[in-house]
């Protein structure tokens, strides 16, 4: 009987093998190479979106390209607007690593922008601070570091490789299930991307332009809002509580929803869609708002 | 006679999912770098590479703001035995906007955005043989969504 038992647990496990071999599909390469990516699936969904969709992905632009939307707008630099290099050494709990991560992430991105070198170094070497800290220390490794040296006036291949060790971070946290640290890395980058676009609108002659942009985040802040709604935790709940006051003040910037339209050029333009009213006193109170949760999680 | 017992039961579908599910988001990983970063080249990928394991006839909803004067790639691909993966894109009152061929192998779509606004990719699964059992069992794999920017 034993040898019977023994024969059929031999063949559950074949069985069991085989079903997870073809459930794995057919690729088996061995990539050295960095692999990342980020999923941000909002699993909350709403009966309504839930009938439209089985999963929701929140996404929000990357710290390079709201830099780069700003600086567009005639946002100025300021290396004093920066979180300064010596705070590094303050952060000693994982979820203050991984929200500065995010700070200095896109302080690295702007000062790349700006074509602000030796700033970029600085805040990359914060950033492999941060990210060793949290055990990933494979998204700054020496290879990275020397790409990014060579590259350093090279902004698109700059964005690139900086991008790929920021993917390299998020892999690590959600294969190692603290999905929650790589949603307070975005945040945080975020939330340094605001404050940074906001710190150079001067209140006695705003930059329309600038102030345009900085209304415009109200689309990302929901969709950050939602991707951080999936997890629960203390740090995390602290960051909701932010984003929520920040949603009240952006609350105030109206939206008047229009037709969107797509042309037929070679490369379609999209253009239309809804529109935000603001005035320069919601603007302030955002940006007031904004450097006081800034200035708070760099603490 | 009793193969295992309840709790040998558990215990051996604890590591089978955790198994599946660990060594399915490797693959994931893997099939994205290998087979579809390549593709987004010259846009810039947005630090968000958004993948995940999708089963045959699935949906995905993919919402995202896109910048003013910034032009724009969004690849969608999922591995060869889903058959091809399709999206459209949406506007916030959920018109379409765009809609990839189902020819189309790995589809993707380039634009410029006269505004800001924002907008939902919809990415399906084509849905699998109910004839053939072995191709809805393994009609389960990854999908990848990029966004790609260039200023």
């Amino acid at each position: 009987m034993k040898k019977i038992l023994f024969v059929m647990k031999k063949g559950l496990f074949i069985i069991t093998a085989s079903l997870l071999l073809i459930a794995c599909g057919s690729e088996s390469e061995t990539v050295v190479e960095i692999d990342t990516d980020t999923v941000s699936v909002n699993e909350n969904l709403t009966p309504e979106r839930a009938g439209k969709a089985q999963m929701i992905f929140q996404t929000i632009p990357s710290p390079f390209e709201m830099a780069s939307i700003f600086e567009e707008a005639g946002a100025s630099y300021g290396g004093d607007y920066t979180n300064p290099i010596a705070n590094v050494s303050k952060y000693t709990t994982s979820a203050q690593q991984a929200i500065n991560l995010g700070v200095y992430g896109t302080d690295l991105g702007y000062a790349n922008i700006y074509d602000q070198s030796q700033e970029s170094m600085f805040y990359m070497n914060c950033s492999k601070i941060l990210a060793d800290a949290l055990g990933v220390t494979s998204a700054f490794n020496p290879t990275t570091i020397k790409r990014i040296e060579d590259n350093m006036n090279n902004r698109d291949s700059m964005m690139l490789i900086v991008n790929d060790a920021f993917w390299m971070c998020d892999a690590y946290l959600k294969e190692n299930g603290q999905n929650d640290l790589s949603a307070l890395i975005i945040a945080g980058g975020w939330i340094e991307g605001l404050y940074l676009g906001g710190s150079s609108l001067n209140k006695e002659t705003p930059n329309e332009q600038l102030m345009i942009k900085i209304a415009e985040q109200k689309h990302s802040l929901n969709n950050l809002i939602d991707l951080v709604a999936s997890y629960d935790n203390e740090e995390i709940n602290d960051i909701k509580v932010h984003l929520a006051n920040l949603k009240t003040s952006f609350d105030k910037i109206t939206e008047e929803s229009g037709e969107t339209t797509v042309s037929d050029d070679e490369v379609p333009v999209i253009g239309g869609g809804s529109t935000l009213t603001h005035t320069p006193a919601i603007i302030f109170e955002i940006t007031d708002l904004t450097k006081e949760i800034r200035n708070e999680i760099i603490q | 006679m009793k193969l295992f017992n309840k709790n040998g039961w558990i215990v051996c579908l604890i590591i089978a999912i955790s198994t599946l599910t660990i060594d399915a988001n490797a693959q994931c990983k893997k099939f994205t770098k290998k087979h579809c970063l390549p593709s987004l080249a010259p846009f810039i990928h947005n630090g968000q590479l958004t993948s995940a394991i999708f089963n045959g006839g699935e949906t995905a909803d993919i919402e995202m703001t896109f910048n003013a004067g910034k032009e724009y790639r969004i690849l969608v691909c999922g591995q060869d035995f889903f058959g091809n993966v399709q999206f459209k894109v949406l506007d916030n009152t959920r018109k379409v906007l765009y809609s990839s061929s189902e020819l189309e192998t790995n589809p993707s779509w380039d634009f410029k955005a006269a505004t800001t606004q924002q907008l939902i990719i919809q990415v399906s699964t084509p849905k699998p043989d109910k004839k053939n059992q072995l191709a809805q069992l393994s009609a389960r794999g990854c999908v990848s969504i990029l966004v790609g920017f260039k200023d």
